[in-house]
């Protein structure tokens, strides 16, 4: 694999659907790994429940037992691959601060499906995170069409 | 316990945040020692979140998620040559503003 250019030439343009490649690989990284947490989440109670006090439950490997469990590593993993895209074509400031959106959809998800609490001021951060995140696409899809390589993909205007 | 817990919550996220800069690094100029230490401190991370799964809420939990974007934007400042747009970086310190707030809570 060869790295990145460290610029794109000039006049080149990048296929209008491409800008929202590095968008897409975000929006999936944080659906992945929200599931990944919450089975996760789901494994550990599993564990909890389970009263065995070996070294497995020591180390809190307990949960690594429970298909929950092993549902939420497979999730990371698909997580992991969407990362790595989006690492590759934009900055890791941008892509890191996108994913704090998993803050808010995990807490989401929690409510939804573990039945834990959101307080008001949780509500009010989870809202913060999403007009930041909102902040943050338009140099995400423009980051993606700066760095992206030419690869003559027919010639339209920068 | 708890007091451990929250601790090795911290210390999961400083891996967590020394991984992705590890990773970008790796992606950008592929070696395979690079990707190895980046997926060793992910995976130290990984396997420290499981454990203090057990003794923490998800909704308590999630929050120490709020200092890894803080030592994110810190570390990538001083080790990697990024420039960002001015909404960008409102955007990052909305964001910022957010995970403390959710932190808080």
């Amino acid at each position: 694999v060869s790295p990145l250019p460290a610029k794109a030439s000039h006049g080149s343009a990048t296929p209008p659907r491409r800008g929202n490649a590095a968008l897409l690989a975000l929006v999936l990284v944080v659906t992945f790994v929200t599931a990944a947490d919450i089975l996760l989440k789901l494994g550990a109670n599993a564990a909890s429940a389970d009263n065995s006090h070996g070294i497995l439950s020591t180390l809190g490997l307990t949960a690594m037992i429970s298909p929950y469990t092993l549902a939420g590593i497979v999730f990371h993993i698909a997580g992991l691959a969407a990362w790595l895209y989006a690492l590759r074509h934009l900055p890791l400031t941008l892509a890191f601060c996108f994913t704090a959106l998993e803050q808010a959809t995990i807490a989401l998800g929690a409510w939804l499906w573990l039945g834990e609490h959101i307080s008001r001021l949780r509500w009010v951060g989870i809202g913060t995170i999403m007009i930041g995140v909102l902040l943050l696409v338009p140099s995400i899809v423009k980051s993606e069409q700066r760095t992206d390589a030419p690869n003559g993909a027919g010639g339209g205007d920068a | 316990m708890i007091a451990l817990a929250f601790i090795l919550a911290f210390a999961a996220q400083f891996m967590l945040v020394t991984g992705q800069v590890l990773l970008k690094r790796a992606v950008m100029a592929p070696h395979p020692a690079k990707f190895a230490l980046a997926i060793g401190s992910m995976t130290l991370y990984f396997f420290t979140w499981l454990g203090v799964a057990r003794y923490i809420p998800l909704s308590q939990l999630a929050p120490f998620d709020a200092c890894g974007p803080v030592l994110l934007v810190i570390w990538v400042r001083l080790t990697l040559n990024e420039r960002l747009s001015l909404r960008a970086w409102l955007g990052v310190i909305t964001i910022l503003a957010g995970v403390t707030l959710i932190s808080l809570s």
